[in-house]
């Protein structure tokens, strides 16, 4: 069946929910989510703690931060249709932009004026991730540990072993513990924790596990499940075999935007995701993205704030349309820098008011660094640059676009972001 | 107690259930015994999926590549029964595609060059495909040619041939598992987590003791695969051969790059004898690289994957098609391939000179392409020798896949769920692979992960189940009526979750 509707969210987590709120509560425009579950909130469905800071104000599991987002949307118009799938976007049909979605009624197809793609993102797989060795069963993302034990009250196993040192690593500690699964270790390939070392280390202290850094996996060692893992320490120049069932690997994001791959859409080499612009338009006008589909894992209140930010641009829009045309300027990056989110700017947007641009630009390293300092270049100008004690890597790092030297950029398109 | 039958045919990979399917088209009872719960678990999981003639420009690239085994002898020989048993199994293998709803893709290859000497190397393999008679459905492209052909090939490419009539490209499972589906229709029993235990031989016949129970047959048909030795051993059966093992990884990467191959499906890269390296695209938007030596090894279980053959395979195939990076990996697993010493050039399908009950099918790589040919010459041979053969009124040609939502078009995306809702429940988004697939899958015999993975696809894309991990093994544990606990990834000791 066909329908027409003004505002399609695809995926309904914290971006997704929050973007419906604020249109919903703020205009008549008839909006409709679509997640592939079987209930509304995202991943925080299956979290933990601390859920809400940012934009609820509050310290709460994810659990009920979902609930909370569930009671907010279901005060509004908007219409949730849960177990479907967006299968692609067709766009600008005649016009209006083209969804076509699988669920138990039928293939339906919804016309719409804007699009926002809030479907977040995922945890590499071991595979992925080029870790030799054999192929057990036994070895987990943080977010599928999270479904086993939090959805589904199962363990993923005995002895565990976890693989990476970012914030979600330590839910990935919370969880187990949870399962009442023995931690007999956490191995970090670089020298520094990739997450605030306190927070690692007290939780390492709490659960008695060892933090091994400057470590690598050599090989995963079992025949039907996990047995081991091989592992090499850089700094002693030692192999070790540790033995363990399980293996929880985590971090390393990807945004989930399959949606994107067959559309003639701008994506970023760099972060994988859709090129952006500051209002969280994609390169096809009216199409919106927000949240983690941008980069890969920034908190979720922040995803959630994204999500209203992208609101907020829709409403704008459909009060005076707007002027994506004119020049950008694009902003590079290079490493140990990953990806800048949006990945360019409107002068116009710059010059007339700088009170236009209230979106956050920001990147991530992608890894921990000392004393490290962040510099902006147009040529051979500096435009801007800050020195930090730490940057954590993995984290969301601010960079106010505001605070460049404007007037050196010009008529430059191209504005280069590095570390020294 | 034992149970009885005409024929037991030990091992359900791609040449047990081959010769299942054809045997079954006789009034024959015939058993397959399977030491996997509900698949296969040697050489079918991880090949290649090549389905080619020995008339190929295919086959001319692995016959150089082989020469460093033989680098006198003569590459192509017609009347070898491997030629001969090759080009019948390709034709075969078209008819039984639109019959058993096998997937395939033709194999539109190109082999390049990038140095004059790389360009001599492909005059070789043209010279050969004139020997083979096929020579005029081989095209040499130019730089610029290749270029407009398929723009994503590296542009230091000089020179390639191209062929596209003698090779097709299949998803490995699909064709074992249309066997033996099509062979259960028709009368096949199938023991599944049935491993042989020991073999005893009576004079007109055989007692096989396998972990579900003993069989008694006249006939065994030895299919066993890498196993092949042990399980001749067993019933004294062992004609002076031995298994002899190589092993080679593949790389798959993300469906996101299927559109690098628009006119192709297959790039080889120069060929050397001994090394070989490719980049190609399965069915279902699946692309993956190929590459490196047959490296050998004495252990059957040796399947991990190894870092210097990750590194090799990106590095190989980045120089043939660029346009991916190592992040576009998605997964990679080794797969081993037997060969027998007495002749590696060739198969072993032959009854045992200790015993003429007992036929040994030792069917070397490219096991796709040989096996309907294969089926065919495995049963003359009974026929001939000691089976009487009577063809059955009520044999069933036609089997009908489990529909491939993905492929279907909206309309008849539209039709099917409203036949049966849960085909618009997607259950793996990166394939998009739906419940009432997976349904299908476990009343067709899925009772493990992979499984469900191989005759669905579930759990093979991007996120490698991520996702859909779980809700793959709550479907398994509802509709078997086990506790989720006892689903396994690919048998006993792969428990998931506890």
């Amino acid at each position: 069946m066909s329908y027409e509707i003004d505002v399609a969210i695809i995926g309904g987590g914290p971006t997704g929910i929050s973007a419906a709120v604020k249109i919903s509560n703020e205009t008549n425009l008839k909006v409709e989510i679509f997640d592939s579950e079987n209930d509304i909130g995202g991943i925080p469905r299956s979290c933990h703690l601390f859920f809400g800071m940012r934009d609820k104000k509050r310290i709460l599991t994810g659990k009920k931060y979902a609930a909370k987002l569930r009671e907010e949307i279901l005060n509004t118009k908007t219409k949730i249709n849960l177990k479907t799938t967006v299968l692609r976007i067709i766009p600008d049909v005649n016009g209006k932009h083209e969804i076509v979605v699988s669920n138990q009624k039928g293939l339906d197809k919804y016309k719409c004026k804007y699009i926002i793609i809030a479907t977040g993102c995922f945890e590499i797989s071991r595979q992925a991730r080029l870790i030799p060795g054999t192929r057990p069963s036994g070895i987990f993302t943080t977010g599928a540990l999270q479904q086993v034990v939090n959805l589904n009250k199962k363990k993923p196993g005995k002895n565990a072993i976890i693989l990476g040192s970012e914030i979600v690593s330590l839910s990935a500690v919370i969880t187990l513990n949870k399962a009442s699964v023995n931690i007999i270790g956490m191995i970090e390939e670089n020298e520094l924790i990739q997450t605030y070392s306190s927070f690692a280390k007290i939780l390492s202290i709490y659960y008695r596990f060892p933090i091994y850094t400057n470590t690598v996996v050599k090989r995963i060692i079992g025949k039907g499940r996990v047995e081991g893992v091989k592992i090499f320490n850089k700094n002693k120049n030692k192999t070790d075999i540790i033995k363990c069932d399980t293996v929880i690997v985590t971090g390393k994001f990807r945004p989930d935007a399959s949606l994107i791959d067959d559309m003639h859409i701008e994506r970023d080499q760099n972060s994988l995701g859709p090129v952006i612009d500051s209002s969280y338009m994609t390169t096809i006008p009216n199409i919106f993205a927000a949240g983690n589909v941008l980069r890969g894992a920034n908190m979720h209140d922040i995803c959630a704030l994204e999500g209203i930010s992208a609101a907020k641009n829709i409403i704008k829009a459909e009060k005076c349309k707007y002027d994506s045309k004119g020049d950008f300027v694009f902003i590079n990056v290079q490493h140990p820098l990953r990806f800048i989110v949006p990945q360019k700017i409107l002068k116009n947007a710059i010059n007339a008011n700088s009170n236009e641009i209230d979106t956050d630009y920001s990147v991530q390293v992608s890894q921990s660094l000392k004393k490290p300092t962040l510099e902006a270049w147009v040529g051979n100008s500096i435009i801007w640059s800050k020195s930090y004690s730490k940057l954590i890597a993995n984290h969301r790092i601010k960079i106010p676009v505001k605070s460049f030297n404007w007037d050196k950029v010009g008529n430059s398109k191209e504005i280069y972001l590095k570390t020294k | 107690m034992k149970v009885e039958t005409d024929v037991l045919i030990i091992g359900g990979g791609i040449t047990g259930a081959s010769i299942a399917r054809e045997l079954s088209q006789y009034d024959v009872e015939i058993i397959l015994a399977e030491k996997s719960p509900d698949t296969f678990t040697g050489q079918t999981k991880s090949g290649h999926g090549f389905v080619y003639s020995p008339t190929s420009l295919n086959n001319a690239y692995s016959l150089v590549l082989k020469s460093i085994m033989a680098p006198n002898a003569d590459l192509w020989e017609p009347e070898t029964l491997k030629t001969k048993l090759g080009i019948l199994g390709f034709e075969k293998f078209k008819k039984l595609a639109k019959y058993l709803e096998i997937p395939y893709l033709p194999m539109k290859l190109v082999a390049v060059a990038k140095s004059s000497k790389e360009i001599k190397g492909l005059e070789k393999l043209y010279d050969i495909t004139k020997k083979m008679g096929i020579n005029e459905d081989v095209k040499w492209m130019d730089k610029e040619e290749i270029s407009k052909f398929e723009p994503s090939i590296s542009k230091d490419v000089i020179g390639g041939l191209y062929e596209e009539k003698w090779s097709n490209i299949i998803f490995p499972p699909d064709y074992a598992l249309a066997n033996i589906d099509n062979a259960k229709m028709n009368g096949v029993e199938t023991w599944y987590d049935a491993e042989v235990i020991d073999i005893k031989r009576l004079q007109d016949g055989f007692i096989t003791n396998t972990k579900k129970g003993k069989i008694y047959s006249k006939i065994i048909i030895n299919a066993a695969g890498l196993y092949a030795d042990k399980i001749a051993d067993m019933a004294n059966a062992r004609d002076d051969w031995d298994i002899v093992l190589y092993r080679t990884q593949m790389v798959l990467l993300d469906g996101r790059l299927k559109k690098m191959f628009t006119n192709t499906t297959c790039v080889l890269g120069p060929v050397t004898p001994g090394f070989f390296e490719g980049i190609c695209l399965q069915p279902h938007g699946q692309p993956y690289i190929f590459c490196g030596a047959y490296n050998s090894t004495e252990d059957k279980e040796a399947r991990e994957t190894r870092t210097e053959w990750f590194e090799e395979s990106i590095v190989h195939g980045q120089k043939l098609m660029p346009g991916f990076s190592r992040d576009d990996v998605i997964t990679s697993f080794t797969g081993i391939r037997a060969f027998n010493s007495r002749d590696p050039e060739d198969h072993i399908l032959e009854f045992s000179k200790n015993n003429k009950n007992f036929f040994n099918a030792i069917v070397r790589l490219p096991g796709f392409s040989v096996s309907a040919g294969m089926a065919e010459y495995v049963v003359d041979l009974l026929g001939n020798n000691v089976l009487s053969l009577t063809r059955k009124n009520n044999y069933i040609k036609n089997r009908i896949a489990i529909p491939k939502y993905s492929d279907l078009s909206d309309v008849k995306k539209n039709d099917i769920i409203k036949k049966n809702n849960k085909y618009g429940d997607v259950i793996c988004r990166c394939e998009t692979v739906t419940e009432a697939e997976i349904n299908e899958a476990i009343e067709k015999g899925a009772r493990t992960i992979q499984g469900v993975q191989f005759r669905t696809r579930a759990g093979m894309g991007r996120c490698q189940r991520n996702f859909c991990g779980m809700k793959v093994v709550k479907l398994l544990s509802d509709k078997l009526g086990i506790p989720v606990e006892k689903i396994t990834k690919y048998g006993a000791g792969s428990q998931e979750v506890y």
